[in-house]
């Protein structure tokens, strides 16, 4: 019996000396969007792969690349735009994992707009954590004339006619417009991906120098990630319990409604030309699209190769 | 569909009574349900509404206090620009002097102040009942991607934030109203702000319950349940997230009127159950007050009224029924008792008692009649009795009155003379008692006299004419051999007695047996038919005289005809020709010929038979009108001598 004991005691000592620390930031609060990385904490997932993962959420006017950059987070998420931005402005990222590899962005307006043309000196407003530098990309890469107003989140910008046109995600601003019984018309909505904007959006990305140190980690972490995603999509009310437990513990003020709303656009936004099994690597074309769509021909992003951006 | 039976009156005057009373009751109670309902839901209305513009009125007064506080503050906050460290001790003093304001601050442009940092922001907020300051901005708080900074700036006027969830001030529930500051030219230089706690408000709406049962909810601008006595939905749901959520286009639509502003009054499903929403809007701020009632809730009263009412209803229905019941017997008991008296009454005995009736209603005038009505049973029977018994002995007389009168007649058989060269049959029968109709017949050697006659009138008068005639011709035959002769003689006989001008028609014939010569005398009476051997139906037209017993003197002509064996001479009354069918069509002596046209060859016995047939059938049980006669003589074979 006493050997018994022993055996439990070492080997829960020795489990807690083998889990390795990594601290996960996503891109915003607790939400659907990250039900995957919630549902591999919660069953188990990192600690079969031996990580003891913590998630820390930015704060309000925080970007996740900020945390890694300066050293707050070990692995984050962000949009692929963005982060090609941060590495064509020598940036130190790489791309571990590609969860999303459709474009959720969507431009709402007060009046018609059917193409790029008619947001000329609009007041479009835009989320505060995209960096000057990919909002100037994109402005000069689509030739718009328009004003950039960066804002913290939500729709209220919108809805109370401050700006003309507001940047929004189909699976959570979207739906908040319609939560605040505002009636998107068709004519007031233009995706991006149809105006030749379609860039895979979220990634998992590390910075180059913690890649080096902690390869298995890494790797174990985007396993671990990907079993939780599939597991989601396999079990999406459990899901979602576990969700609604992390936004509570968060203190998110949001709902069911939403929340269900938006795990069903992001589980969309993963099908990649309803590829089986899906994919969690962003693949070549897909990076070499998004360079085209994001850069000028003769930008210094151009020069990035997809072995070095993306493991 | 099967009748109801009712066994009695009284259950049956009890149960339509009842339904009648049913009938009315209930429409009484729609009528007064429908009306009290209106008038339930109308006072609902106008007492909720008023709770609720006062509420909003209280709440939009308060937050015009901030208001004005911060617009007060202006003019002092331009004045101390030059000193920026100072303008603490502006909004120190706005915060202490302000209960509802929590914090104040004063976020200036980027880079307004050169010697400062892009971002300088002094903020005052009450902390422990102490009221402190701090310098905040930077990238970790970037205000100038907020929306109480940016939204007031872009729009260039005041702007009452979303509420929201402070979560570093003790988890309070915020609005921030935003005010934004130009300098001389028009230029924004800052927005000042005033943050206040919603929990002052939040928990005046929570306690407006205008009726048990009722709740009330605060909504933002954009719909965020701001209270709602389930406590997750607050700050977490919108109004429209739930009408999504529940595809609930009603509630949608109330999410629609209440966002817009409007003031009213929506029945809808709650949640299943059948509810009022009043709702009104807090302008300025663009918040919504809304009260959800059930309408149980608001009806209750109505409920429980009607309730009762349909119970007391319900007690005093059976109570009419059973007393209604009770009295009906009741008063019906003298008529049941009148019942038995008739019953006794109806069975001969008209001197039953008849009941007592102490009342002096219609049961009164009922025994008054029944009494009458017994009296003159009793008179009227008593006097059927006499008047019975006469008739009785009247019709008795008059029975043997008739017997003996037909007794005067020869016997209705065929009679053969001589040798059968003649038959003859006769029958005779009166329309009543006795009549006035006669015929006879007298064999003298080898001559058939014979006589048929109708006396004016019926009866008694004219049976005993009747008989008188026929017993004169029987005493006149054997002296007067001619028919004229005879008939003059009957004449005479009859003006003579003749008081009451009764006048007889009548034919008296004699038949030579012997060579065939028929010689008549028709004294008004119908022409005989001659039906010939050769099968020849006429009639005989000898001279028509008048009927006796009017003239004394006149002069009656005879005629005579012989006629060939086989011939038969048929004699009748007017009794025949003159009889009715039910239509009042008299049977004519053209359907007499056609009768004797059909049975010529017939015996006279079956001949006349054949006559009475189709009279019968004529008449189709129709009472004869008047006496009928046929006497028919047929000339068969030569006479032979005795």
């Amino acid at each position: 019996m006493r050997y018994h004991v022993l055996s439990i005691v070492l080997l829960l000592f020795f489990e807690n000396i083998a889990a390795q620390k990594i601290i996960f930031t996503p891109q915003w609060t607790a939400q659907s969007q990250f039900a995957g990385y919630y549902a591999a904490l919660k069953l188990g997932y990192y600690k079969e792969e031996g990580l003891d993962v913590e998630i820390l959420y930015p704060a309000i006017s925080e970007n996740p690349y900020q945390l890694l950059e300066n050293g707050k987070s070990n692995i984050i998420t962000l949009n692929l735009d963005q982060a090609l931005a941060y590495k064509a402005n020598g940036g130190d990222l790489l791309n571990v994992m590609q969860t999303s590899h459709l474009n959720s962005l969507i431009l709402v307006s007060h009046t018609p707009i059917k193409e790029f043309s008619v947001l000329k000196k609009k007041k479009i407003a835009v989320w505060n954590y995209l960096s000057d530098y990919i909002l100037e990309l994109i402005k000069s890469k689509y030739n718009l004339d328009v004003q950039w107003i960066k804002f913290n989140g939500g729709v209220n910008i919108f809805l109370s006619k401050a700006v003309d046109v507001c940047l929004v995600s189909s699976f959570n601003e979207f739906n908040k417009l319609s939560e605040c019984g505002f009636d998107i018309s068709k004519n007031n909505m233009l995706k991006l991906s149809d105006c030749g904007y379609d860039l895979p959006e979220e990634g998992v990305y590390v910075s180059e120098k913690y890649y080096e140190d902690n390869k298995v980690l890494v790797d174990s972490f985007v396993k671990a990630s990907i079993r939780g995603w599939l597991w989601v999509r396999q079990n999406r009310e459990e899901a979602l319990a576990i969700v609604w437990d992390e936004i509570k513990r968060n203190k998110v003020a949001t709902n069911k409604y939403h929340e269900r709303n938006m795990l069903d656009e992001i589980l969309r936004l993963q099908n990649y030309k309803n590829s089986n099994p899906l994919q969690f690597k962003l693949n070549v074309k897909e990076f070499e699209n998004a360079k085209m769509k994001l850069f000028m021909p003769k930008a210094i992003g151009m020069a990035i190769k997809y072995g070095e951006f993306v493991k | 569909m099967t009748r109801l039976k009712f066994k009695s009156f009284a259950t049956r005057l009890s149960v339509y009574t009842i339904v009648f009373t049913i009938i009315i009751f209930t429409l009484i109670m729609v009528i007064f349900y429908t009306y009290s309902r209106e008038r339930m839901i109308k006072h609902a209305v106008s007492h909720t509404h008023s709770l609720l513009n006062n509420m909003a009125t209280q709440i939009e007064n308060k937050l015009n206090t901030v208001e004005d506080a911060v617009v007060n503050c202006e003019w002092i906050v331009k004045e101390n620009l030059s000193k920026p460290d100072s303008l603490y001790r502006i909004l120190t003093s706005l915060v202490e002097t302000n209960d509802l304001i929590v914090g104040s601050s004063i976020a200036f442009e980027s880079d307004y102040y050169p010697e400062k940092d892009k971002y300088f922001m002094v903020y005052a907020f009450r902390e422990n009942d102490n009221v402190k300051h701090k310098i905040l901005g930077g990238k970790e708080y970037d205000y100038f991607c907020m929306d109480w900074y940016q939204i007031p700036k872009l729009l260039g006027k005041n702007y009452w934030s979303e509420p929201y969830y402070d979560r570093g001030g003790g988890n309070m529930m915020m609005t921030t109203f935003s005010y934004p500051l130009f300098d001389r030219h028009g230029k924004l230089f800052a927005i000042f702000t005033a943050d206040i706690s919603l929990e002052h408000f939040t928990t005046l709406v929570e306690h407006l319950e205008p009726y048990k049962s009722s709740y009330s909810v605060l909504l933002s601008r954009y719909g965020y349940y701001l209270t709602h006595y389930k406590k997750e939905k607050i700050m977490n749901e919108t109004i429209f997230s739930e009408a999504l959520e529940t595809g609930s286009v009603e509630t949608e639509d109330i999410a629609r009127n209440m966002i817009s502003g409007h003031t009213g009054t929506i029945r809808f499903n709650n949640e299943g159950e059948d509810s009022f929403i009043f709702y009104t809007s807090v302008p300025g701020v663009g918040w919504s007050l809304g009260n959800i009632c059930p309408a149980d809730v608001i009806l209750d009263d109505l409920y429980s009224t009607s309730r009762n009412i349909i119970i007391l209803f319900i007690i005093g229905a059976v109570l009419l029924f059973v007393s209604t019941f009770n009295v009906i017997k009741k008063l019906t008991v003298p008529l049941e008792n009148f019942t038995d008296s008739v019953r006794r009454i109806s069975a001969g005995d008209f001197n039953s008692e008849l009941p007592e009736i102490k009342s002096h209603d219609e049961m009164c005038t009922l025994y008054d009649s029944f009494a009458q009505m017994q009296v003159s049973l009793a008179k009227y029977m008593k006097e059927l009795k006499v008047t019975t018994q006469k008739k009785e002995r009247i019709e008795s007389e008059l029975n043997i009155a008739r017997k003996i009168q037909m007794g005067m007649l020869p016997v209705l058989s065929e009679e053969v003379i001589n040798g059968s060269s003649v038959s003859l049959y006769a029958v005779l029968q009166p329309a009543k008692e006795v009549g006035g109709d006669l015929y006879n017949y007298y064999i003298d050697n080898n001559k058939l006299y014979f006589i048929i006659g109708d006396v004016s009138g019926k009866g008694v008068p004219a049976s005993l004419l009747m008989a008188i005639t026929c017993s004169s011709f029987r005493m006149l035959v054997p002296r007067v051999h001619s028919p004229q002769e005879i008939v003059k003689d009957l004449n005479r006989m009859a003006c003579e007695s003749n008081k009451s001008n009764i006048f007889t028609t009548l034919v008296v014939g004699v038949l030579d047996t012997a060579t065939g010569e028929l010689t008549l005398c028709n004294a008004g009476h119908n022409k005989p038919f001659l039906l010939e051997s050769s099968g020849k139906i006429s009639v005989i037209s000898v001279q028509q005289n008048i009927p006796i017993g009017i003239f004394e003197d006149y002069d009656y002509k005879q005629e005579s005809i012989c006629i060939d064996r086989g011939t038969t001479i048929f004699l009748y009354t007017d009794g025949v020709t003159e009889a009715e069918n039910e239509i009042n069509q008299l049977y004519g002596e053209k359907r007499l010929k056609e009768v004797l046209e059909k049975n010529k060859n017939q015996s006279p016995y079956d001949l006349i038979n054949a006559v009475l047939i189709s009279l019968a059938y004529y008449k189709n049980g129709l009472e004869a009108n008047d006496d009928l006669t046929m006497l028919a003589i047929n000339y068969k074979n030569s006479i032979k001598n005795d």
